[in-house]
Parts: C-alpha cells; structure tokens; sequence
C-alpha cells in the first residue's frame, strides 16, 4: 500500500526556518551524524556510539531507543528514513550478535540516499573510550586534523573510498577560507596495516610548547577513543552514482574575468581591445583656434585690439 | 461513533525520543548556550569563556566557565555566602550583594591567571559606562561573555549588578548601558548617579528609612535582622565600599575547614 505523504507546510516563523534549514543549498551545512543502535547491542558497542556522538559534538544526533528490523546491507529504506527526518548524512549504527560480534557499520548519504557503507568488527579487548582517557579533551565543534598511514590508502580503490569516507565522516564545518592554527585541537589518525588490514583509529590533542624559535615544539596527548577496527563488509556506490554526487552547481564555479590580470607588484591590469576607428571622424575637444575655417581680423577685431593696447601702455 | 486513532499507544512510547536531561529539568536553554559557546571556526583559538551568573532564593552563584567535550570546567567561582567574610553580613541577595560577588569572582580570576595588577578595573565606582581596554604591551584582558541562563534580563536585573560588578574588577565582558538600574525607556538616557545608588545598596537604604517613619511594626519586621545587627540604613554605603575595599585586598579562596575524619563504625550483623 502507498503511503500518502502529506507536503509539510510550515505554520509558525520557526518552521519555516527550520525548513530551509534543511533545503539543499549553494555551500551546504556541516554533515551531521546520525548515532543509532541496532535491536541487540552489548555494553562495548553503546560506549562506542556515545563516544562517536560526542567527537562529532554538534554536529550529530543520538537516537536512544533500539530499532528493531534494521538490516543494513540488505535493505536500506529504514535508516535513510531516519536520516531524512533528523536531517543527518552520516550514519554510525551498533550491534551485537553471535555472528557479527561487536558490530559497527559506518555509512554516508547522498539525498538521503545511502552512499558508501563500510561495517567493521571492534577489538574488545584494546578498546578504551573517552572516559577512559582522564585529561582535559577538546571544544566541541573542533575541526580535527587527520592523518592517514599506510600505503593502501593509496594504492586500493576500496581503501581510497575508505579514506575518503573518513574525511567526510570527521571533517566538520567546511564553509570557511582559513583556520587559525592555535584551534587545530585534536588529531585523528588512521593507520592500515598492509599484512592484517587492521585499522587502527587513534585520537591526540595537540600541545603547543615552547621551543627556542618562533616554531612551537608539538607534543600529542592520546585522548580519544582507542579503536582497532577489523573491516568486514563494504557496499560502496556505483561509479555512476558517484560521479553524480561530485557535481557541482554552476552557480558555485569560480567565474573566470577575462582580460584582467595582476602584475607582481600587485598592480591590476586591463586590456582593451578597440574596434577599428575612422581617425578623420573622431571625438576630440573642440579648440577654437584649430577650426578650419578661422574667421580673418575684421574691423571690430581691430579696434578691439588698438583699445587692449592703449590700457595696458598705461 | 466515530473511530478515533490512539495517537499515543504502545509504538509511540516505545519510539518517544526524550529530550536532553537538563531540557527535562528545564535549567538550560540550549539555543543560548549554542551561541555562547561554539566559536566561528575561522577565529577559533582562545577559548570562549562564559561569565554565569544565577540568582536563587537564598544566594548568588558567580563561575566562570569553559565548554568542552566532556563537559564544562570551571575556572573561577564567587558566590553571595563567601560575603560575610568581607563585611557583608546581611541582604545577601539583593543588587549591592550581586555586585559585590560580581567583583569578587573578577578579582580571583584575574589572580588566578595573575592579570590582576595589570588589569584593576576602576575603585572608582560612579556606575556609569567602563571598559577594561587593554594594556599596550601586557597580556590582553580576560574576556567572557555573560550568561544569564533563563533570567528574564529586564532593566534593574540582579544579573546586570554580577556584571557591573565583573566588569569594575578588571574583567573584559561587553555590554551597555540599557539594561542597568537608571536607564530610562522613554527618555533612551542612563542616569549613572541611580545605578551607582543601587551598586552601594542606597535603595534599600531609602525604604528602611521611609519605612521606619511611617510603620515601626512593619519595619521591625521586615528588617528584624538588620535591626538585630544593628547595621542603620546610612551606614550602607560605607559598609559596601568597605567590602569592595577587603575584596581587592584579598580576593582568594578562603581554605576549607576539614574536620578530623570521624573513625568509621562498621556494625556487622553475623
């Protein structure tokens, strides 16, 4: 049976700010993060998704409930509901069971539609989150600053994908031109192993410390969760579909001006291109004395003359 | 009879997503503390430190807070029962208090980060507009942004005395003149001679005295602690300047007394 959706019209100021919130825009907002647990999930997992929540501050949403009938990689439907209704493009979702122990499935969306989704089984046993690291984190809403050893993340077309899908996972605000070093808080690193294809997340706060010149000497203090993450499945997006999600609107491009340049000192430069001109036709500035037709000394001009001299004699 | 869904059966309790714990509570207004707290990330460095200021029944709570992940963390707090050790025994919650605790929480900041004698805010307390502007070639003042919670910010609010307050002790937090006592709505004009009558508690002083002409028994009432005390309505201003005079002198905490540790009893039931 088809669902009639009723179009949402908004009735207060408020909603109607909320709705163009969520309208697809020339730069777009941050992505957020949709945190959300399967129908089974253990102790490990749900300490996972606060941790993931929380490193991602503002910019995600936690569902608490469990949610039942959610198979990922079979049938999607479900999750980008969700993620349309609380306007999320990342999704982080948990479980547990016996054939897919500790669980955690990362994905990331196109209009609501699921992009590239990467499922990874956690070490339980190297695990540490938040909580227990006891030192000062960092603000919420921080850009991170990522890392990411390993050839494979070069070579491999799965594993690009996966740096990639990071970087988008963890970037936060894009929609500025610079940054000021000293905010650069905490740095996220991913580290492939070529042999076990372990990946190892690790999270470090940065500290500037004084060194003998204007550089400052940095030390990392581990902070954040300390995931060792075995990939199991991948569903990555169709080359087509792909390509689609890299188009840009045409409003956005760089506009190129044409015949203007900037010299080294800094010095704007024109070029004019002229059409073809008739010199005897031109525009100049009309002297009197240049005409042509020039009128002779008449009679009044000369007794004009005789006057100036006699005045200026005396 | 028409049949009429249950908007409220057992699938929507099972899905009710609650809101966050302190919006249950209804103590924090998220959308303020958005604001206060997430910098534009193009001049994200220092961190945004926020001036709180809540006034409850019986005192006055001055922190000066910073936001991160974890949680917030408190640099410096004052609050209006630390006061008595300062002088100020009495109308611990009124605006010359707020005031005071203002003051106090600016001063053991500033000595906290030890800003404190480059940055002395101004002894001279008139009530009117001052900034803290920054010392060419010193560190640059301490700055924060006020954060009232869910108070209603009228002008003549206890929270704007917390500020004032702040501010005069060195503090760089912006503000202006419109919602302090002594501003007036229609004339758009700030009368800082009553602001500096509300800083030093004159206001209360002015209805003890016309109170006690016109009903004792009231009076006797209404003040009976003052009258215990003995503090008299014209001794006011020079026990508020006293205070301000004691609170720059020493502004530190107080250390905690701590009792002996009472030996544990453990009574075991065999």
């Amino acid at each position: 049976m088809v669902k009639l959706q009723r179009i949402q019209r908004p009735k207060t100021q408020r909603g109607k700010r909320a709705l163009k919130e969520r309208e697809p825009k020339l730069i777009e907002n941050a992505r957020s993060s949709l945190c959300i647990r399967g129908n089974k999930t253990n102790n490990i997992m749900k300490i996972l998704l606060k941790d993931l929540h929380l490193l991602k501050s503002p910019y995600s949403k936690m569902y608490q409930k469990k949610n039942p009938d959610i198979f990922p990689f079979e049938n999607t439907s479900k999750l980008e509901w969700y993620c349309q209704k609380s306007d999320c493009s990342l999704l982080a979702y948990v479980t547990h069971s016996k054939k897919r122990p500790n669980n955690l499935v990362l994905a990331r969306l196109h209009n609501h539609i699921v992009m590239d989704m990467f499922e990874f089984e956690l070490n339980r046993q190297t695990f540490r989150s938040l909580d227990d690291f006891k030192c000062v984190k960092f603000a919420p809403g921080n850009k991170p600053c990522l890392i990411f050893h390993g050839e494979l993340f070069d070579s491999e077309a799965e594993y690009k994908r996966l740096k990639c899908f990071f970087t988008d996972f963890f970037r936060g605000e894009t929609n500025m031109k610079e940054i000021d070093l000293n905010g650069l808080e905490h740095v996220i690193t991913f580290t492939l192993d070529i042999q076990t294809k372990l990946l190892t997340i690790r999270v470090f706060h940065i500290e500037l410390k004084k060194s003998g010149h204007r550089i400052p000497r940095i030390e990392l203090n581990e902070i954040g969760p300390h995931l060792d993450l075995t990939i199991r499945r991948t569903k990555l997006a169709s080359d087509d579909f792909y390509k689609k999600t890299l188009k840009q609107p045409d409003a956005i491009k760089a506009k190129k001006v044409k015949n203007v340049s900037t010299n080294e000192l800094g010095t704007k430069m024109g070029r004019i291109h002229m059409e073809k001109q008739d010199f005897n036709q031109l525009q100049t500035r009309k002297m009197k004395g240049l005409k042509r037709n020039l009128p002779t000394d008449d009679d009044q001009t000369q007794e004009k003359r005789k006057k100036i001299d006699q005045t200026n004699k005396e | 009879m028409a049949f009429v869904k249950v908007v409220k059966n057992k699938a929507y309790f099972k899905r009710y997503q609650v809101k966050s714990k302190r919006r249950r509570q209804g103590k924090t207004d998220f959308y303020a503390r958005h604001a206060l707290i997430h910098q534009d990330k193009n001049k994200y460095n220092t961190p945004k430190y926020r001036l709180i200021v809540r006034i409850t029944n019986k005192d006055i709570v001055c922190q000066i807070a910073y936001a991160r992940i974890e949680g917030d963390y408190i640099i410096a707090s004052a609050y209006a029962h630390e006061l008595p050790r300062y002088g100020v025994k009495l109308g611990l919650t009124n605006y010359a208090a707020a005031y005071c605790t203002g003051l106090l929480l600016a001063r053991r900041t500033l000595q906290k980060h030890k800003l404190d004698s480059i940055y002395k805010g101004t002894t001279d307390v008139t009530g009117g507009q001052f900034e803290n502007e920054a010392v060419v070639g010193e560190k640059r003042p301490f700055r924060c942004y006020l954060d009232v919670g869910l108070a209603r910010t009228t002008t003549g609010a206890k929270v704007f005395g917390a500020l004032k307050g702040a501010v005069d002790g060195g503090l760089d937090i912006p503000h202006s003149t419109r919602r302090f006592p002594g501003y007036s709505q229609e004339s758009k004009k700030f009368n800082a001679d009553v602001h500096r009558q509300h800083i030093f508690g004159l206001h209360v002083a002015n209805y003890m005295t016309a109170l006690k002409e016109e009903n004792s028994d009231l009076y006797a009432k209404q003040f009976s602690r003052f009258v215990k005390a003995g503090i008299e309505p014209t001794s006011f201003e020079a026990l508020y300047k006293a205070a301000h005079a004691a609170i720059r002198a020493d502004p530190s905490l107080s250390p905690k007394k701590t009792d002996a540790p009472k030996p544990k009893r453990y009574i075991i039931f065999l």
